[in-house]
């Protein structure tokens, strides 16, 4: 009789299981009018506009294994390239007769017609292509007397000048001294020109100069390559601009910061928007092609004071691509968690997609302008409603 | 021992398995509040606080228990047929599955005790609504579902053949988990879902009476206080991003119940039932969203046996049973009217293995609603089966 107990429990059970699995549960949706509660929370929708805060900047640029240099001024930043060359077998017991530098441009922004010759300043010292930087040059004294070139060829394709007889004169007879060299830059410009040339690691078009001498009556010419170059480039910060900028290749990085307090900590964000509108008329070289756009989270509080530039995430939080005048970027995620507190607010910094590879800019409308241009955040968001049981 | 352990542990997880009722209704309080005990009450409308059998254990009255011979094991089906209707919408649910289970032992010298457990409340609901927000089409749902159950330890004694007395020990336990969704058409906009998780504990009794003035005439009375039931409440945003826990309370009313047996012959049995729960006590954290209801349930009741010969032809020694039951739900609706319930039960009782099991079940109409004057009706249709086992165990064989 017992065991007629469990089996009957044992047969039971498991029928009742299968008709569980029978029961049609979650039927479809029925009952709107009758079912009551407090709150059914809220779904909104919210324009965010970019505080005054927002800042245009340069991050400070050094590099001295890139393919390329940079070399020339633009929208206040300067960039100044130093290149180092030997002149171990060149005799000093000739006479130079001239020293013509040859650089070879591979792009250039700006107006190719309004090409100047850049200033050169003979360099004191020894340095290392790695580890230059705008303050090392000013801390070491690299950058000695200024030389007194004459120009050469200058377009789009070649940057070449005559150095001092005197001054080439005295490295061929200083043949025993390991570095020479000589330090180019451009006076600072809101509106000249940006020079891409090609560095001495790019394996072709390297930057040389022609030794062009004689001893009696022997008329020689000898090409010294440089051997090693790098450009330099210290950071700038450009508060409340009238436009920021995003540049490919020179790091042009705008700040923006919009607040987030009207949103409650508990709102899901269904979907945030950063929406910024393009002055087509200062966008360099020109509005075309598409410009792919990243936003990094600054990761600590940044104060526009000049003094510093944002720290950020080395990788991109959201991406979009500028079509046309305008960027939608779809920035949820990093709303959500602002808004929930996950991060906090720092702001975040646009830049260029590919800022070693490609090279162009766009200028956006800031803060300062007027709300249809203004950068913005559209978000759809929803709070939810309060719990039926919990302790209000 | 360790039968009665495997036997146990197994029931206990069947039953927290119970699936919700699927109404609307259950949206209101802490969900639909479990009235119908077992199928022997189920099929004379409800009727239990004073009926006594030596076949069925009451989980209404712990004093009716008295009467039991031998170890008794009450395992619960139930099954529920729900056809919503309202102004605008419809809708066809249904769910079955174990609904608890009484294990009772005889101590002697007109003593028992015994362990069950049974769902006390449950929630199923499923809403929407469909919007609009610049533009963006999105519907907005709700989903909630869980409930109370009690694990219950009783004991009952009678000192005398015309009273007797018993005491319930309830630890109610449960979980509720609402469920709100913002699902917008444009797969570009994320979805929203906010689920909160509650769970609820606490502990209560109940006090169970039974008189028995004559042969035929039996009346109980049973009464449960007032209880506080602390919450815990999570709030998990689809971000995963969950709070800390939120403490909150939900009342329940006290109850109180009176019931009448009446043996108009051997094999004759009346019952009724009237029970009062002032539902409009009920607070959640100090508010309730819903106006509540008064609710006073009133259950009628017959059972017949058509022979008590055990030589008889199989059918007529099943008992038949049929009730009537009436109570107003314990939430008004919109305007503030009564949503009253009714039900039409019928049962039977099959007896097995000479007397000691029963097999009983028992089906039921009900209407909770109105229509024109709610603005909503549900069409109910309950199966309850009841499985006794009775067993002599604890005692000495020779």
């Amino acid at each position: 009789m017992r065991g007629w107990t469990v089996r009957l429990l044992m047969t039971l059970s498991f029928g009742l299981m299968v008709l569980n699995g029978c029961t049609d549960k979650n039927g479809n949706p029925v009952g709107l009018d009758t079912f009551q509660r407090d709150q059914f929370g809220e779904e909104l929708s919210l324009t965010l506009y970019a505080a005054q805060s927002d800042t245009f900047y340069f991050n400070e640029l050094q590099s001295g294994l890139a393919p390329y240099l940079i070399l020339g001024s633009r929208h206040g930043r300067e960039f100044q390239s130093i290149h180092r060359l030997q002149v171990s077998d060149i005799p000093d017991s000739v006479v130079v007769d001239s020293a013509v530098v040859y650089l070879f441009v591979q792009q250039v922004l700006g107006d190719t017609l309004q090409m100047t010759p850049p200033d050169v300043w003979e360099v004191n010292g020894t340095w290392d292509e790695e580890e230059i930087t705008s303050q090392s040059i000013v801390n070491e004294a690299l950058q000695g007397g200024k030389l007194n070139i004459t120009p050469g060829i200058i377009n789009s394709d070649t940057l070449s000048f005559h150095l001092p007889v005197e001054f080439a004169q005295k490295w061929v007879n200083d043949s025993l001294e390991a570095d020479k060299g000589i330090m180019l830059s451009y006076p600072v410009s809101d509106d000249g020109n940006l020079l891409r040339i090609y560095a001495s690691d790019n394996g072709s078009a390297n930057g040389l100069i022609h030794f062009y001498t004689h001893k009696d009556t022997l008329f020689t010419e000898k090409r010294c390559f440089f051997l090693n170059d790098a450009y330099v480039s210290q950071y700038n910060i450009v508060q409340n601009p009238n436009r920021l900028w995003i540049h490919d290749g020179i790091t042009y990085r705008s700040f923006l910061e919009f607040d987030f307090s009207a949103i409650p900590e508990n709102a899901t964000i269904n979907y945030a928007e950063l929406n910024l509108w393009v002055d087509t008329l200062q966008s360099w070289p020109d509005n075309t092609p598409e410009l792919a756009v990243q936003a990094m989270r600054v990761t600590s509080e940044f104060t526009p004071n000049g003094e510093s530039v944002p720290e950020t995430t080395e990788e991109a939080i959201h991406s979009g691509l500028l079509a046309a005048d305008t960027l939608a970027m779809a920035i949820s995620t990093q709303v959500q968690a602002w808004t929930s507190s996950f991060q906090e607010n720092f702001g975040f910094v646009l830049a260029g997609g590919s800022e070693n590879s490609f090279w162009g800019a766009r200028s956006f409308f800031s803060a300062t302008a007027d709300s249809s241009l203004r950068p913005k955040i559209r978000v759809i968001y929803s709070i939810p409603p309060v719990s039926s049981t919990d302790d209000q | 021992m360790k039968r009665f352990y495997n036997i146990f542990i197994l029931l206990l997880v069947l039953t927290g398995t119970t699936v919700q009722a699927s109404s609307v209704l259950s949206s209101y309080g802490p969900g639909l509040y479990y009235r119908f005990p077992s199928a022997r009450a189920m099929g004379m409308g409800g009727a239990s606080i004073a009926v006594v059998d030596p076949t069925s254990v009451s989980r209404l009255n712990p004093a009716a228990n008295t009467r039991l011979s031998v170890t008794t094991v009450m395992l619960q089906f139930f099954y529920e047929g729900n056809q919503y209707s309202d102004a605008t919408s419809g809708a066809n649910t249904g769910y079955a599955n174990l609904d608890g289970f009484q294990f009772a032992v005889p101590l002697g010298n007109q003593m028992s005790a015994n362990i069950g457990m049974q769902p006390l409340t449950r929630m199923d609901y499923h809403v929407s609504l469909d919007k609009s927000l610049d533009g963006f089409d999105y519907t907005k749902r709700v989903q909630g579902e869980g409930g109370l159950n009690t694990l219950d330890i009783s004991f009952c004694w009678a000192p005398t053949h015309f009273f007797s007395f018993g005491l319930t020990g309830h630890y109610i336990f449960g979980r509720f988990k609402e469920t709100w969704w913002v699902e917008y058409e444009d797969p570009a906009i994320l979805k929203t879902r906010d689920v909160y998780s509650t769970n609820g504990s606490a502990v209560n009794f109940t006090l169970g009476f039974m008189f028995y003035p004559s042969e035929r005439l039996a009346f109980g009375a049973v009464y449960t206080p007032k209880k506080e039931i602390v919450n815990k409440t999570t709030f998990t945003p689809v971000f995963e991003y969950e709070t800390p826990k939120v403490d909150g309370y939900v009342t329940l009313p006290a109850s109180l119940g009176f019931g009448a047996q009446y043996l108009a012959a051997k094999n004759f049995r009346l019952a009724a039932d009237y029970e009062i729960q002032d539902w409009t006590e009920f607070e959640m954290s100090g508010r309730n969203p819903v106006d509540m209801a008064n609710v006073q349930r009133i259950s009628l009741g017959a059972e017949y046996k058509p022979s008590l010969d055990p030589l008889a032809a199989y059918f007529k020694k099943c008992t038949y049973r049929a009730g009537f039951a009436t109570l107003p739900f314990y939430g008004k609706d919109r305007d503030g009217d009564i949503i009253r319930e009714t039900w039409f039960t019928v049962g039977a009782g099959m007896p097995m293995f000479h007397g000691l099991s029963q097999v009983d079940i028992s089906i039921g109409f009900g209407r909770r609603g109105d229509l024109s004057k709610n603005g909503i009706k549900e069409d109910l249709f309950r199966v309850g089966v009841s499985i006794t086992g009775g067993e002599r165990w604890f005692l000495r064989r020779y």
